[in-house]
């Protein structure tokens, strides 16, 4: 793999072909107005690009598209990066005053005349001036249409992944080559970004989990997975779970090592755990293709005989996190809903245990009609 | 950095305090917050923040009325130690019917189904669809009427966790600044930086951090709608080069609170031209006239027309930004001044003790850069006290004595 080479995407084509997706699942739905706040949605559907921010924005519409004609409009935010083909016509520009935003918006043709108009997301207030702005329309969620869309990738999105993945799996070696008694977790997660910054990129997915394995913590709460500031010691067992975007697209991969492989008995315990890692993705590989759904994964996980974790054990990404689709909070007849294709892409991640040690795994998986392809590389065992 | 260490705890317990009394005024019966900076303030409670896409698949939701508090965690770790393990539950994951039919649960159960006011930070489109046909007589209002002026002034212990978080920040700046040098790259300084401040004990970088390399006029940078300098611009490979103007921009967080950092560097180092020498003059000159007036009592439009005083061709700030913002639990928020909100918000806006501002004025010369940095200023009983002390190399090697 070249990241300059010839493998790679071409972005332009990308964002084209996610936008005809979306405005084909317009027409399949009958929604004649979509209206996106959420980043990774607004992204998906026109390339707008925002400055990423650890804290979460307030809503404001910062896509709206109209069935009719096909027309995409976007927000021209200070933090926004429009992408080349929405020309300045189809730009409403930002203000602090929320009902100026509003005012352009309603301008844009065929707003005012939507009797559907879908919305990912909304304020109390931003509810108040649509619903004024589009008078005869009814309004409906649009995340099952914009979730349906996004699961099945395309081949530049496959190639966006692929890359994030092989730049995660480079930040996971750095971070295992610095692990030693006396290092902090962050120090690790310090490592793993440096690493990824090497590639170009500048954006890790979230605060990564570089955590010890702490039986204790596991029995109250469950497994930890935001980085803290724990001092490792001899012979800990460390969660090494890091994830990076590329244009976007994120990939992820987790393992578990010990600190300080040495220590022979340390390194009998991970070899250990890895065999029964290797047992759990026996069951789950079986259940990895094209008509299983959710719960056919929740089921595979219990067949082998391990207790489903405290997390979603199978999460869709793309341009970050989509769904969980097994294993969530939501329950067997939730994962039901949730039927694999060719073209889904799923973090797949499990927690095994012997006695009071753990172990943490994490997949990334494309689905094909030939079977799983493991996109993900580094080996299981007391060194990656 | 000061030897006093803010109490998080004894700061969580007040700012909770604070948000019921907020509720009461704005006659509010409940919260429902998801956005990591409010669930921060409100409870104290820390989520997955960096990037927005965990922070709504993988969301940590909480709800407090008047005597409840009710704490929907994807990740227990971030639940202070205080809290009782009765209070937290799994996450509600409202991007889906049947997540927000548990939220919708949830709320019928604490307040009935009679007319209520419940304050929101953000609603899916699933959570709407679900309160709109199982709670119709719910009546759904902005978060921000409690929140916001419950930020507005900040205690001791928070302007003790922005003052910890603006000196680590520091740092690690001192450290990318020594790196800076022709031909780096800028993903290689944001490497450098994200290091150190995990090296540093944070936890979370607040904003994907900001080198971005600025033409001398606006017609050389991207197109933008509003016509002024494109700013920020997201870091790429991109090389930085001699004579590269480059406008820095970066924050983290410590113990839930922001930093602010901004500088204008030249990655040639020393020797900037008189002219650059005069746009620098200019900008310390606008602080100088914001900070003689910055007091209780003093207005935004009155810090407004100062920081405009002596720069009669153009606002010495990007118009499409702001010349004040405030810094908290999120790294934006009131007072804000230089808007395009108007002269009569900001004449209501009055500095009281413990707010936080982010003074950022930018002198900008078209056909010839501009400066632009940004200084954290606590408003305090008798006048202010910066909180942050970085020196403005190439043109002074120690911090500036405002």
């Amino acid at each position: 793999m070249a990241l300059d080479g010839s493998e790679r995407a071409d972005l332009a084509r990308l964002r084209h072909d996610r936008t005809n997706r979306v405005f084909e699942a317009m027409d399949q739905h009958e929604v004649d107005v979509l209206v996106l706040g959420r980043e990774g949605n607004a992204r998906y559907a026109c390339g707008l690009q925002r400055l990423p921010v650890a804290v979460a924005r307030p809503f404001i519409p910062s896509v709206v598209l109209v069935r009719e004609g096909r027309a995409t409009h976007a927000l021209s935010g200070w933090d926004f990066v429009t992408p080349p083909e929405i020309p300045p016509e189809q730009q409403y520009p930002t203000s602090w005053e929320p009902s100026a935003v509003a005012k352009a918006i309603g301008r844009i043709d065929g707003v005012s005349g939507a009797r559907r108009v879908a919305l990912d997301s909304v304020s109390p207030q931003w509810r108040e001036r649509l619903s004024s702005l589009c008078k005869l329309a009814d309004f409906v969620d649009a995340g099952p249409l914009i979730r349906a869309v996004r699961m099945v990738k395309t081949e530049d999105e496959i190639f966006c992944i692929r890359t994030a993945v092989a730049i995660a799996e480079a930040g996971l070696v750095a971070a295992s080559a610095t692990l030693r008694p006396g290092r902090r977790e962050r120090e690790l997660l310090g490592a793993f970004v440096e690493r990824m910054s090497e590639f170009g990129l500048t954006v890790p997915v979230g605060e990564g989990g570089f955590c010890t394995v702490e039986p204790e913590w596991i029995a109250n709460h469950g497994l930890r997975r935001i980085t803290g500031d724990r001092t490792l010691r001899e012979g800990d067992l460390v969660t090494l779970n890091g994830g990076v975007l590329f244009s976007g697209y994120e990939g992820r991969i987790g393992r578990t090592v010990a600190c300080d492989v040495q220590d022979r008995r340390s390194g009998e315990t991970i070899r250990a755990l890895t065999s029964r890692w290797v047992d759990l993705w026996g069951h789950l590989y079986s259940a990895l293709r094209p008509g299983a759904t959710g719960a056919d994964l929740r089921r595979a996980y219990r067949s082998s005989g391990f207790e489903l974790p405290r997390f979603p054990i199978a999460i869709s990404v793309g341009l970050g996190v989509e769904a969980p689709i097994a294993g969530s909070g939501l329950g067997e007849a939730f994962d039901e809903k949730w039927v694999l294709s060719t073209g889904v892409v799923l973090q797949v991640q499990g927690l095994v245990s012997i006695a009071d040690k753990g172990y943490f795994g994490l997949e990334t998986v494309l689905v094909t009609d030939e079977g799983p392809e493991i996109l993900t590389t580094l080996r299981h065992g007391a060194e990656l | 950095m000061s030897s006093w260490l803010p109490d998080p705890a004894r700061m969580r317990h007040e700012r909770t305090a604070k948000v019921r009394t907020e509720m009461i005024r704005a006659g509010v019966d409940a919260l429902v917050l998801t956005s990591s900076g409010n669930v921060q303030y409100a409870t104290g409670v820390t989520c997955v923040s960096s990037d927005p896409s965990h922070a709504v698949a993988e969301p940590t939701m909480v709800i407090i009325t008047a005597d409840e508090l009710r704490i929907f965690a994807s990740y227990p770790e971030g639940v202070p130690p205080e809290v009782p393990a009765a209070l937290v539950s799994g996450p509600l994951l409202v991007e889906f019917p049947e997540g927000a039919r548990e939220l919708v649960g949830q709320l019928g159960d604490l307040l009935g189904g009679g007319v209520v006011r419940v304050g929101f930070d953000d609603l899916s489109g699933a959570s709407l669809a679900a309160l709109c046909s199982e709670l119709p007589s719910m009546v759904l209002v902005d978060a921000s009427l409690v929140l916001a002026p419950a930020k507005f002034v900040k205690s001791a212990d928070e302007i003790g966790c922005i003052r910890e978080a603006q000196a680590r920040n520091e740092i690690a700046m001192s450290d990318v600044l020594a790196s800076l040098r022709p031909g780096v790259r800028q993903s290689e300084l944001t490497g450098r930086f994200l290091r150190r401040v995990f090296e540093l004990g944070c936890v979370t970088n607040s904003v994907d951090p900001v080198w971005q390399v600025t033409p001398p006029s606006i017609r050389q940078g991207p197109p933008t709608l509003h016509g002024d300098v494109a700013f920020p611009i997201p870091s790429t490979d991109r090389v930085l080069r001699s004579d590269d103007l480059i406008i820095v921009d970066t924050g983290i967080v410590y113990e839930g609170y922001c930093s602010d950092f901004g500088r204008t560097w030249y990655p040639s180092g020393g020797f900037p031209s008189p002219r650059q020498r005069d746009h620098f003059q200019r900008w310390c000159d606008v602080v100088h006239r914001v900070l003689e007036i910055t007091r209780p009592g003093t207005s935004g439009a009155e810090i407004n027309q100062a920081a405009r005083k002596g720069e009669p061709d153009r606002k010495p700030w990007f118009e499409h930004y702001y010349l004040v913002h405030g810094l908290g639990t999120q790294g934006s928020e009131m007072p804000f001044i230089g808007t395009d909100l108007g002269e009569a918000f900001e004449a209501d806006i009055i500095l009281e003790p413990g707010v936080v501002m982010v003074l950022e004025p930018v002198i900008w010369d078209d056909g010839h850069g501009g400066y632009r940095a940004e200084e954290v200023v606590a408003v305090t009983d008798s006048g202010y006290e910066m909180l942050g002390s970085f020196p403005y190399s190439p043109f002074y090697d120690a911090p500036i004595q405002w």
